[in-house]
This record gives structure tokens, sequence and C-alpha cells, in this order.
């Protein structure tokens, strides 16, 4: 008998309530026996019970059939030489059996599968459509139409993002020829980078441009935001001024600074010689291996000082004055209130701006290639300047593949980190 | 019973009132915390004045012969303004072509963008597109990769673009579309509009469904007009970004023709001019984001308030 799944309401005892399936399903309904209970035949508790009660009585073997259905009621005569009977009440064979199966079910001996399905089982939801069938899809259906406000932009998406991601990865594994014939090559590509000097000077020059601007332009944002909070008067000037080096676009910014970080007659050096009081000082901001990557930090920090702070501040405004207020029922100086209310207030995004600060200023390429391009002796070559030059420069697509691949993949933990961020506001 | 107005000098321009500073009004009459106040106010415009003060020299300079730019001993003010400098820079470099070809490519992006990215937030968050969270988080992964790695390939996608199966591939290098295609699409656009769509009741659209509206109509008559304000900073945003991109535009464009702005100004610096000429370039590339943050500055605040959280 085949023991096929079936599901089970959580009415599965109580026989009236029992969803009934289908009309085959009523046959067993009509009868007045145990198979009641017992959905696909007798379980193996029944016959193993019902075994052992023959057996004790001596008929194990006067019925061929083993089904209750077609067992026959015992002579009543049998019945009363039954050893185990005598002086009971008068019982059947099939009331006997069933009480003893009901007995083992209430002391939870018999483990009953219906019971352990029913918790499994998805309740049957209310308002659920009956459909005939599954529909076909047809293209000018009405439910189509989610799809197709959906297709322009999984179109783009494929287009610009997913098929250049996996066709980047196919070009870094081969010797690229812009001609044609590209040749396979394996990962040498990675291996080459590996062993490229230039390329690990490229990795510790984009580290060290994110620390430094991490150190050097972190910090100021978060203060100009809580002192700006502070105002009373000019607070949408001053958040104009401070936008307005992060509107303005990178490359005339970037030559800006070119000029005002000349050696010769460049302000700076200026400003320098007239604080100091020495007319010969002369500071090679950008012609100074050694200062010319904190000079583009500085310019990094100027340009994106004011973004940051107007995020903080936005924050800021949303944060309730309860907290303020209730601080100061109890008596909290100002430094308790501002080290245990604004500071954790700001943290989250704090969180979220590091990762963007890291990841922005490990894809900088804008305003390295126009101040320095790569720099005196390579001091201030980057990720994105070298990727340039090996691709568009020396046409050494597949090496420049591989590289830029190399840096998605270090950068991978913040993405993702930036990903979950980004989720969890969604949510 | 009546709505309590919240004055105006209380509200944002979300209409929800100002949060209060870190000092309460008793501690504000305290003459240390005065102090901290004042000094606070004197940090907060020395930064300010640290932010524009390049600007305003780049502005003076533009206006300075070339005597005066490479004089040692600064000279601060120009003696008078050289507005040759100006009539020079328009000279050597067609700056209103690229500044017609910067408006072309960035009124296509961004209306493109607007489009296709709305049209996507609205199957996503309204027409319960099958699989919408897995198609999501799809979109965001493109917000993981970096330019650097997309460039190659999409360099070689536009010099052959395919158009399909059977058509020859079509190269795109030195026109508006291999600049505008590969930036219309912007996952961060698609999340921000699909939160905001969601926050719209669907009994409106079901009232809209109910009179007779397809889908395609409630989209343009309900969700595009409810969704101005988002729309506005979403258009901003990327009419900024649009404008100041550099690395694609460099690498896919060798027709001056073709140049945007930015592009162009560079061009004329790799010219090796004098820098007053090329000063005055970098104001004139630098003005239209100027006014563009000058009329749109409460956008641009809101705006940056709004998708701060998203970064």
């Amino acid at each position: 008998m085949s023991k096929a799944y079936k599901p089970f309401s959580i009415y599965d005892d109580d026989e009236e309530k029992k969803p009934v399936e289908s009309p085959s399903d009523l046959s067993h309904l009509s009868e007045d026996n145990l198979s009641l209970e017992i959905e696909d035949g007798p379980t193996t508790e029944y016959v193993k019970a019902r075994e052992d009660l023959l057996k004790q009585l001596g008929l194990d073997k006067a019925d061929g059939s083993d089904t209750p259905k077609s067992s026959k009621s015992i002579p009543s005569e049998t019945l009363e030489n039954a050893p185990f009977l005598q002086g009971q009440v008068e019982q059947s064979v099939e009331e006997r059996a069933k009480s003893i199966i009901q007995d083992r079910r209430e002391t939870g001996k018999i483990r009953d599968r219906r019971k352990i399905a029913s918790i499994f089982d998805k309740p049957i939801e209310p308002d659920k459509a009956i459909t005939p069938g599954r529909a076909r899809w047809h293209p000018l259906s009405y439910r189509a139409q989610s799809f197709w406000f959906l297709f322009p932009a999984l179109i783009l998406f494929v287009l610009f993002y997913l098929y250049p991601m996996v066709k980047g990865f196919q070009i870094s594994l081969t010797h690229y020829s812009p001609l044609g014939d590209s040749v396979s090559v394996g990962w040498d590509n990675y291996q080459r980078a590996f062993q490229d000097s230039f390329f690990w000077q490229t990795v510790v020059n984009a580290v060290a441009f994110t620390l430094a601007s991490i150190i050097i332009g972190f910090w100021p944002p978060i203060i100009l935001s809580i002192l700006l909070n502070e105002m009373t008067r000019g607070k949408g000037l001053l958040k104009v001024l401070y936008l307005l080096p992060f509107v303005i676009p990178a490359v005339p910014a970037a030559n800006l600074w070119r000029w005002m970080f000349d050696d010769g007659f460049g302000v700076l050096n200026s400003i320098l010689q007239w604080s100091t009081g020495e007319p010969n000082l002369q500071v090679g901001w950008l012609s100074d291996p050694r200062w010319a990557l904190l000079s583009i930090v500085a310019m990094f920090v100027w340009k994106n000082i004011g973004w940051f702070m107007l995020i903080y501040y936005a924050s800021l405004q949303n944060l309730p004055e309860e907290l303020y207020e209730a601080a100061e029922l109890d008596g909290a100086p100002i430094t308790k209130k501002l080290i245990n209310i604004t500071i954790p207030y700001l943290m989250p995004v704090v969180q979220v701006l590091l990762i963007i600060q890291v990841l922005t200023t490990f894809q900088i390429f804008t305003e390295v290639y126009v101040m320095t391009n790569g720099g005196p002796m390579h001091s201030t070559e980057v990720i994105g300047t070298y990727i340039y030059k090996t691709a568009f420069g020396a046409m050494d697509l597949g090496y420049a593949s591989a590289m830029a691949m190399l840096m998605f993949g270090a950068l991978l933990l913040f993405s993702v980190i930036r990903l979950y961020q980004l989720k969890q506001v969604t949510r | 019973m009546a709505k309590t107005k919240i004055p105006k000098s209380k509200q944002t321009s979300f209409g929800v009132p100002k949060a209060r500073g870190l000092f309460s009004p008793q501690e504000r009459k305290n003459p240390k915390v005065k102090m901290i106040l004042i000094l606070g106010s004197f940090v907060l415009f020395f930064g300010a004045l640290v932010s524009i003060a390049p600007i305003i020299w780049m502005v003076l300079g533009s206006f300075k012969t070339p005597a005066e730019i490479y004089s040692v001993p600064q000279s601060y003010l120009p003696q008078d303004i050289q507005w040759g400098n100006y009539v020079e820079a328009f000279r050597l470099v067609p700056l209103l072509r690229y500044l017609l070809n910067s408006l072309i490519i960035c009124t296509g992006v961004v209306a493109a963008q607007l489009l296709f990215c709305s049209m996507a937030a609205y199957s996503i968050s309204k027409l319960r597109v099958k699989f919408a969270g897995g198609i999501l988080l799809l979109f965001m992964t493109s917000l993981m990769v970096p330019f650097e790695v997309l460039i190659i390939p999409l360099y070689l996608i536009s010099k052959n673009f395919p158009l399909g199966p059977g058509f020859p591939g079509v190269n795109m290098i030195n026109t508006y579309w291999a600049i505008i295609l590969p930036a219309i699409f912007s996952a961060f656009g698609i999340l921000i509009l699909k939160d905001f769509y969601d926050s719209i009741p669907n009994e409106l659209l079901y009232a809209a469904r109910i009179d007779g509206c397809g889908e395609v109509r409630v989209f343009l008559r309900f969700i595009m007009p409810m969704t101005r304000p988002i729309m506005s900073i979403l258009a901003i945003f990327s009419f900024v970004t649009t404008w100041n991109s550099f690395f694609w535009p460099l690498v896919v464009l060798n027709n001056p023709d073709y140049y945007p702005l930015v592009l162009g100004v560079q061009k004329l610096v790799d010219m090796g001019e004098p820098w007053n000429v090329v000063l005055a370039a970098l104001v004139l590339s630098t003005l239209p984001s100027v006014l563009l943050l000058m009329f749109f500055q409460r956008t641009i605040i809101r705006g940056i308030a709004y998708t701060g959280i998203y970064g």
C-alpha cells in the first residue's frame, strides 16, 4: 500500500473537522472500524498490537488476512476461552486493540506521524485565489506589466555592469591585443601583478592615502557639525560655503590646487614665507616625493569636508531633544552630554561614512591624474592612474584588468560591509 | 481639534520641529558657554573661509596679467581687471561647444535615469514583480564594483556595441551615446526611489485602478507627480555627477568636438597656456556648478540630508 504523504490539518484527531480532499478519501469514513483513524491502511503499531493479541488468543493463523477491514469478528466462545479475558468486561478484539493503541498514544509510546506532520504543514491561507492551473505567461498580459516596468533598468544593468564584470575577468586571464588575437595566459597576469614593484607601490600609496585622509579629514566634519548645530544664525550661509568645494568639478578644483601648490609662484609657499619670515623657504608641495601625496590628501579633504559635515548635521537634526532634557534633569554636565548622547547618536553615521571614505579614496583617480599624474618618482601613483596608464597608455588591457580585479578583491570586504549597511537602512 | 501649527522658525524642510543643540537655554547664559560658542563660531567661519578662499583666489587670479600671476611676492588684488583672459580662453578652445556637449550629455542622462530608475523602483515596490528582493539586491551589487574594474570592458563594449544577433557591432567611441548609456543605470537612485514609493499608501493606487487607470497611467499621473521632491533631488545629484565626470569621458572620447566642459578645460590646461588664461577657463567651468548650488541650494542640502543615511 502506498504511503504517500498527505497534508493534515491541525484538527488531525477530530474526524469532523478533517479537510476532505477527494471523494476517494470518503470511503474509509463509512467503515465503522479502526481504519477510521488510520489513513493509509494499518500502521505498523496497530499490526503489531493486533498480532500480539491474536498470538495470545492462539488465533494468529486463523485468519489469512491481516488487515482490519477483512478481519471478521471473533466468535464469542473463543473469546471466553481466552485466558487473559477471564473475569473481565466483555470487549471485542477490535475494541481492545483500539484501546491499547489509545493508551499507548496517550502515554506517548506511539509517535503519531500525523501530529508531527501537522506542525510542519503550512496553514492554508484563507484568501488564496483558486486558479484552475498555472496561467501561461504572455507579454501583453496585465501581470507582465511589472516585468516591462523593470525591463529597461534590467537591460542596462546587465549590459553595463554584469556583462562588463564577467568580461573584465575574462580579459584579465588573457594577454589582450587590440588587433584581435588575444592569447589566454591563465593566471599569469595576476602573478605578474604580485611581482610588479610598481603595483605594490600603488597599493602602498593607496593605503597611505586612505589612512592620511582619515586621520586628517575624518574628525573635522564631526566637530564642525556639532558646532554648526549650536549656531543660532548664519547656518544657511555656512552650509552653502562649506558645500561649494564639494559641488565644483574635480578637474578645476585639482588644477586650482596645483597652481596654489606651485613651488615658485604658488600662494601656499608665499604664505609660508610670510609667516616664517624666511624669504627663501620653498616647499615642493607636489614636486617633493615626501609631500606630494599629503598635498593631494589636503586637497581631497578640502573638497569633501562640507559634504560629510552636512550629513552629520542632518543626523544631529534628528536627535530627539528629550535625550538632552533627561540628561539635564539628572544634572549632567556638557561634556557628559557630548560623550554619552551626541557622539553615540552619530556613531552609525560615522560607520557608514568611514566605509564610504575608504571606498572613495581607494578609487581616487581624477585628483591624482590632474595634479601629479603619478607624481615625482611614482610617489603619488594610485591604482586608478596605474591602471589607466597600463590600459590606455601601454594598451596592456589584460594586465590592467587583472590589477583592477585584484583591487576589487581587496575592496570586497569594505563593499560587503557597505552593502550590509545599505540593506539595513532600506529595511 | 485644530491642528497645532509649527512656527516657521521652528520648521525644517521636512516640517519636523528643529532639534535643539547640545546647550540648554540656561547653559547658554553661562559666560563660559558663551565664550565656547563665540570660539566655535570663529572656528566655523574660519573653516568656511578656508573652503572658499581657494575659489576666490582662483577668480582673482583669472583677472590678473601674466606678470602679476608669476610675480614672486604675490600680488593679491589684480591691478586692473583683465577680461582679455576670458576672451583668450574662448579663442583657444571652443568652450561654448563644450558647454553644449555637457548640457546634451547631462540632459540625456538625467532624463533617462529618472524615467528608467523610477519605473524599476515602481515595479519593485508597487507592482510586486517576481523576485523583487533578489533583483534589488542584484542591482545593489553594482554599487560594490569600483569603476576601474568596469572601465576596460566598457571601453571594449563601446568600441563594438552589440545591437543584437545578426547586426554588426556599432562603434560608439566619440559619440554622446558612449557617455550617456553607461551612466543611466543607477542602483542608488532605484534604492532611494523604492524606499520612497514604499511610503506611498497602496489604497491611492487601488483607487486609481478602480477608476480605470492602467498601470502606465497610474505611474505617470499619480506616482510621478507625487514623488516630485525626491525626483528633483535625484535629478540634481545625477546632473552634478555627470557634469563632474572625468575618467570615463577621458577614456572614451578623443575627438574634441564631443568633449564635455570639464574634459575640454583639462585639454586647455594640458596645452601649457599661461596660468591666467587657464584660470579663466577654470572659473568658467566652475561657474555652472556654483550657479546650480545658488539656485537649488535648498534642494541640494535637503538631498544630502535625505540621502545621507544611504551615503
